[in-house]
C-alpha cells in the first residue's frame, strides 16, 4: 500500500487538508498576538526546531516517533486552543 | 512607495501588495534551494549538514520576522537594497569566502559563521515583507487580519510557484535558475521601492552578470575543490542540481575523473574498476543468472560487466542527474549500444521492489554510504526483508560495505548485521585493493569461500574471504541497521563533520554513552 499510486493521493490530500487547518489556525491565533510579525516568528521557529526535531527523533527513535511526536503535539494544541477558547 | 507609511491608498497600491508577496514567496522558495544545496556541498553533504544548513536558512527568516516591525522605512529601504544587490554575487561570493577559509587554514568554525552570515543574509530580508505590509495601514486588527489572509495566501503561492521553476532547473547548472531568480527580484525592487534608477541598475548588473554565469560557476567550484578538497589541480567538467542532490564532474591534473554528490566523493574511474569487479562482475561469474537487478550504480559502469554473464539485466537508478553524468563521462553511451537485454528504470528501489513481479537471481546494491536517512534506509533489515522477496531461492544480495569489516559496531559490520538478521547466509569478502568489504547474502549462498578464490585469485591475491560460519563472530558488538534504528545517520554525520571542522577525534555519541554509563556506574 505505502508504494500505490493511490496511496500517493490520499497523502496529498491528507497534507491538503491539514495545510487548510494549518492556515485557518494562523487567523485565530493572531487574535491572540498583538503584532503579526511574533505569530510568524514563533511559527517559522517551531518549524526549523521540527526539522531538528524529526532528525534526531527519527534517527534515534524510529517509526514511533514519527507516529507519537505528531499526535502529542496535535493533542497539545487542542488542549491549549480549549484554554485559549476558555480564557478569551 | 510601498512599505512606506506615508504611501496613499489606491488601486493599484492593492494589486501590487499582493503581486509583491507572490514574488517574494517564489523568490524565497527559488534563494532556499540554491543556498542550502550550495551551502551542503560545501560543508559536504551528510545528513547532519543537510539539517544544519536548512536550520540556519529557517533560522535567518526567524530573524527577519523578529526585526521586521523594528526598523524605519529608511533603514529598511537601504538594507533591502544593499541585500539585494548582494544577491548577484549569489552563489559565487560565499563560495570563494569558503575558498579563502580553506585556502588561509583558518579555524573550522569559521565555515559556520559563514553559514549563518549569509543564511541571515539570504533570507531575513524576505521575511520582513509580509509583517510590515499587514501591519501598516492597517487601522484595526480585524482589517489586519483581512490583509494577512490574502497576502500571505500570495506568499504561499508564490512558493508553491518557485518550486515549480526549481523543478524546471533540474539537472541544470545555476545559469538556468540564477537569470529567472534575478528578473523576480528586479521586478520585486521596482514593486517595494518604485525607483526607477535602482531596477534600471539591477537589471544592467543582472543581464552583464548572466553572461559569464556558467564560466564563473565552473572556475569557482574548481577552486572550491583545490583549496577544499586538496586537489593539485582541479577542472569542472560537470555541476549541475538534480531533484535530489548537487552532481559535479572533476577532472585532475593527471587526467583522473571523480563523481561528487552534494560535496561527497562518490567515486573515481580508478575506483570505479575494483568496485564493479567485486559487487557485479564476480558475483555474476560465479551465478550465471538469468535475472540481474542493478539498484544505483548511476554510471552505469557495472551493466557490461554484468552483461555477458547474465540472460537480462534490469538496472534501477533514481537520480536522472546522476545518470546524466554517467553516461557523459564514465560510461560512453558507445558501450551500452547493443545490450537488449538489458534495460533501464528511473525509480525507487524501494518503490521498484515493491511493485515489480519479476524474481531475480543477483541483486546488486551499488549505492552510496548509508550517511544520509534516505540511503541508510537501503541498508536496513526491513529493506533487506524486502529484496529477499524478489530473490529466488538461491538468489543473492551483493553489497558494497563502504569500509572493511571489523569486529565493532561501525558501518560496515551493521550492514553486515542487519544482512545477517534476514539471510540464512552472508559472505565477506575484504579487498585492500578496493578499500573496502563487500558483502553477499542469500538463503542458500550458490557458491562456496573456494570458489569466490578461485574467481578473483589472479585480480588480488591477498583476498580475505570470511565465509558464513565465520561471520557471526565480527558482529558481538554490531546493532542491525533497522528503520527504528538508524543513529548510524546522527552519529557518523557528526562524527565526521566534528572531526572535520573542529578538530575533535572522537565520535561524539560514543562520548555521550561513554559519559552516561560513567554517570549511571558512579551511582
Amino acid at each position: 500500500m505505502p508504494f500505490s499510486s493511490f496511496t500517493l493521493v490520499l497523502a496529498a490530500l491528507g497534507a491538503g487538508v491539514t495545510g487548510l487547518w494549518a492556515g485557518r489556525f494562523f487567523i485565530f491565533i493572531l487574535h491572540q498576538y498583538k503584532q503579526v510579525d511574533r505569530v510568524f516568528f514563533h511559527e517559522n521557529n517551531g518549524f526549523w526546531v521540527g526539522i531538528v526535531m524529526f532528525f534526531l527523533g527519527f534517527t534515534l527513535v524510529g517509526r514511533p516517533f514519527v507516529f507519537w511526536a505528531p499526535m502529542t503535539l496535535a493533542g497539545l494544541l487542542l488542549l491549549k486552543h480549549l484554554w485559549i477558547k476558555r480564557t478569551a | 512607495m510601498v512599505l512606506n507609511p506615508a504611501e496613499p491608498v489606491t488601486r493599484t497600491f492593492t494589486l501590487r501588495e499582493p503581486l509583491l508577496l507572490f514574488l517574494v514567496g517564489a523568490c524565497l522558495s527559488i534563494s532556499q534551494f540554491v543556498m542550502i544545496r550550495d551551502f551542503v556541498t560545501i560543508l559536504y553533504g551528510e545528513e547532519v549538514v543537510i539539517i544544519l544548513v536548512t536550520a540556519a536558512f529557517f533560522m535567518g527568516l526567524s530573524i527577519g520576522y523578529f526585526i521586521s516591525l523594528k526598523f524605519s522605512y529608511k533603514f529598511f529601504h537601504n538594507s533591502f537594497l544593499a541585500i539585494v544587490f548582494l544577491h548577484l554575487t549569489f552563489p559565487f561570493s560565499y563560495r570563494m569566502l569558503a575558498v579563502e577559509i580553506a585556502r588561509l587554514n583558518l579555524d573550522g568554525y569559521m565555515y559556520v559563521v559563514l553559514m549563518f552570515v549569509y543564511a541571515l543574509i539570504f533570507s531575513s530580508i524576505f521575511a520582513v515583507f509580509l509583517p510590515r505590509l499587514v501591519h501598516e495601514k492597517s487601522s484595526d486588527k480585524e482589517s489586519a487580519i483581512q490583509k494577512m489572509k490574502v497576502l500571505y495566501s500570495m506568499e504561499l503561492i508564490g512558493f508553491a510557484a518557485g518550486f515549480a521553476i526549481v523543478s524546471m532547473s533540474w539537472n541544470k547548472g545555476v545559469d538556468f535558475i540564477l537569470p529567472i531568480y534575478w528578473a523576480l527580484l528586479a521586478v520585486i525592487i521596482h514593486l517595494a521601492l518604485q525607483k526607477k534608477t535602482w531596477t534600471a541598475a539591477f537589471v544592467l548588473l543582472a543581464i552583464v552578470s548572466s553572461n559569464s554565469i556558467e564560466q564563473v560557476d565552473r572556475r569557482t567550484t574548481a577552486l572550491l575543490y583545490e583549496h577544499k578538497h586538496h586537489f593539485h589541480e582541479a577542472e569542472t567538467l560537470l555541476t549541475i542540481n538534480s531533484a535530489y542532490q548537487k552532481v559535479e564532474v572533476i577532472k585532475d591534473e593527471d587526467g583522473e575523473l571523480y563523481l561528487y554528490l552534494d560535496g561527497l566523493l562518490n567515486l573515481n574511474a580508478s575506483d570505479l574498476e575494483d568496485l564493479n569487479y567485486y559487487i557485479a562482475e564476480t558475483p555474476a561469474r560465479l551465478i550465471k543468472p538469468e535475472r540481474t537487478l542493478i539498484i544505483g550504480n548511476g554510471t552505469l559502469s557495472s551493466v557490461p560487466k554484468v552483461y555477458p554473464h547474465s540472460k537480462f539485466v534490469q538496472s534501477v537508478e533514481l537520480d536522472a542527474g546522476v545518470l546524466l553524468a554517467g553516461q557523459k563521462f564514465f560510461t560512453p553511451t558507445d558501450e551500452l549500444k547493443g545490450l537488449d537485454r538489458w534495460n533501464l528504470i528511473v525509480d525507487d528501489g524501494k518503490h521498484f521492489l515493491k511493485t515489480t513481479d519479476h524474481m531475480f537471481d543477483l541483486i546488486i546494491m551499488d549505492i552510496p554510504s548509508p550517511l544520509t536517512i534516505q540511503e541508510a534506509i537501503l541498508h536496513t533489515k526491513e529493506f533487506y526483508q524486502l529484496a529477499k522477496s524478489r530473490l529466488t531461492e538461491k538468489g543473492v544480495i551483493a553489497v558494497q560495505l563502504s569500509g572493511p569489516l571489523q569486529h565493532n559496531n561501525r558501518t560496515p559490520a551493521r550492514v553486515v548485521a542487519a544482512l545477517s538478521e534476514v539471510f540464512d547466509e552472508v559472505m565477506v569478502i575484504n579487498s585492500d585493493q578496493a578499500d573496502r568489504s563487500f558483502g553477499f547474502a542469500s538463503r542458500q549462498l550458490p557458491f562456496s569461500g573456494a570458489d569466490m578464490r578461485q574467481a578473483t585469485h589472479e585480480y588480488e591475491k591477498g583476498l580475505k574471504i570470511i565465509v558464513p560460519n565465520d561471520i557471526p563472530s565480527y558482529l558481538s558488538e554490531a546493532v542491525p541497521l533497522a528503520l527504528d534504528n538508524l543513529d548510524l545517520v546522527l552519529c557518523r554525520g557528526l562524527d565526521r563533520f566534528t572531526d572535520r571542522y573542529f578538530d575533535v577525534d572522537r565520535d561524539p555519541c560514543r562520548k555521550v554513552r561513554d559519559w552516561t554509563e560513567g554517570y549511571f556506574n558512579n551511582d
